[in-house]
């Protein structure tokens, strides 16, 4: 199964993004940096997917089960 | 190992201008089981980017798990000085795919469950005392993605065919269409109304539906799945709107089941298109062991992602 990226932009790195900055496992104990400096992050994000208009403002459909 | 002193933290004495010049932090690329992994960790770094100042890949271990970090020079990862990098999106870019590149050569040898992005320690002792914290629920949590890929799905609908269907499939909006057609202007005007909110419900809730549909049969071949939000109508394609965005975690073994329910949901017909990505190390699927040891969610952001819950963009 690969990847399937008709779209002009990267899905691969749209996905990436998603999974690496929302989610992931985080150890509690002496973090000096961590990603409680979202909207930093989230500053690059915008930069990074500028081009295409993408996740402009990340609104939300809500979680389906 | 050496480690970094214990220094005491405050607001007041941020770590970066406590630590001298060559204080170095832990970055944690995430958690497995402590193995000999020493050929795998060789094989990540020679394929890694490494920033300037930054150590091998190492293990910090402790009874069965093992922490996968890097030594790295604290001052890289202050605020100002990392806000500076990630306002650079080829610098972010470069973290994310690199931080990505080691999660995935080890979970390609056994499980892990990988960090969130930019998570430095200042002290191995302090990475060492969380993992025992929490020991028996990340071991519980390697068992249940073990032998896992999880996979990314972004499910589209062409909501122009979908308002069509129904416009012509429903025969209350049909004769209502009908009637739109051939009444004077002033009825016409007010009937046409009422056939656009008419047919704005509808196609929410069909879209609602077929998403709901999509993730069920995906779900089916999956050891777990999770929807996400999807971003606005700003980011959907043109002509298309995302209802589905998920995660799932999927049994090597069921690939090609899951493949075949992923093709199964593509319906061009429908005017339903998939993407997906994958194999990826189980990010989403870590989120279970947080919950469940009370660990730092460090989900901050969930309220701002979250805001704007609601409408399905038409």
């Amino acid at each position: 199964m690969s990847q399937a990226t008709p779209g002009a932009q990267d899905v691969t790195l749209i996905d990436l993004l998603d999974r690496i900055i929302d989610h992931g496992v985080v150890l509690a104990g002496d973090v000096t940096l961590s990603v409680a400096d979202v909207d930093l992050i989230y500053l690059g994000l915008r930069v990074l997917l500028a081009p295409v208009e993408r996740l402009p403002e990340l609104t939300s459909a809500g979680g389906r089960r | 190992m050496t480690t970094t002193a214990t220094r005491p933290r405050t607001e007041a004495n941020p770590p970066t201008e406590r630590a001298g010049a060559g204080a170095r932090g832990w970055y944690l690329y995430g958690i497995t089981r402590s193995g000999p992994l020493a050929a795998v960790l060789a094989e990540a770094d020679a394929g890694a980017e490494l920033d300037a100042g930054g150590g091998p890949l190492e293990l910090l271990e402790l009874s069965g798990l093992a922490a996968v970090v890097r030594a790295v020079p604290l001052a890289d990862f202050s605020p100002p000085v990392l806000g500076e990098r990630l306002r650079d999106a080829a610098a972010l870019e470069a973290m994310v795919r690199g931080h990505n590149a080691v999660t995935a050569v080890v979970h390609r040898r056994q499980a892990i469950l990988p960090a969130k992005l930019g998570l430095v320690y200042a002290d191995a002792g302090e990475v060492a005392a969380a993992l025992a914290a929490v020991e028996h629920t990340l071991l519980r949590q390697l068992e249940r993605v073990d032998g896992c890929d999880e996979w990314a799905v972004h499910l589209y609908a062409d909501p122009a065919l979908i308002r069509e269907c129904i416009a012509t499939g429903d025969p209350a909006l049909r004769g209502l269409r009908a009637e739109c057609a051939s009444a004077r202007p002033g009825r016409a005007f007010f009937l046409e109304r009422e056939l656009r909110d008419r047919l704005d419900a509808a196609a929410r809730e069909a879209l609602s539906a077929l998403a709901q549909e999509a993730f069920d049969r995906l779900a089916a071949c999956a050891v777990a799945g999770q929807a996400n939000p999807v971003p606005g109508p700003a980011a959907d394609p043109p002509g298309e709107v995302e209802i589905l965005r998920a995660a799932f975690l999927v049994a090597r073994d069921d690939a090609a089941r899951f493949e075949a329910a992923l093709a199964a949901t593509a319906d061009a017909d429908a005017g339903l298109r998939c993407e997906q990505s994958g194999p990826w190390p189980p990010y989403s699927f870590t989120a279970g062991a947080e919950e469940e040891a009370g660990l730092t969610a460090e989900g901050g952001e969930e309220p701002h992602m979250r805001a704007e819950a609601g409408e399905e963009a038409l």
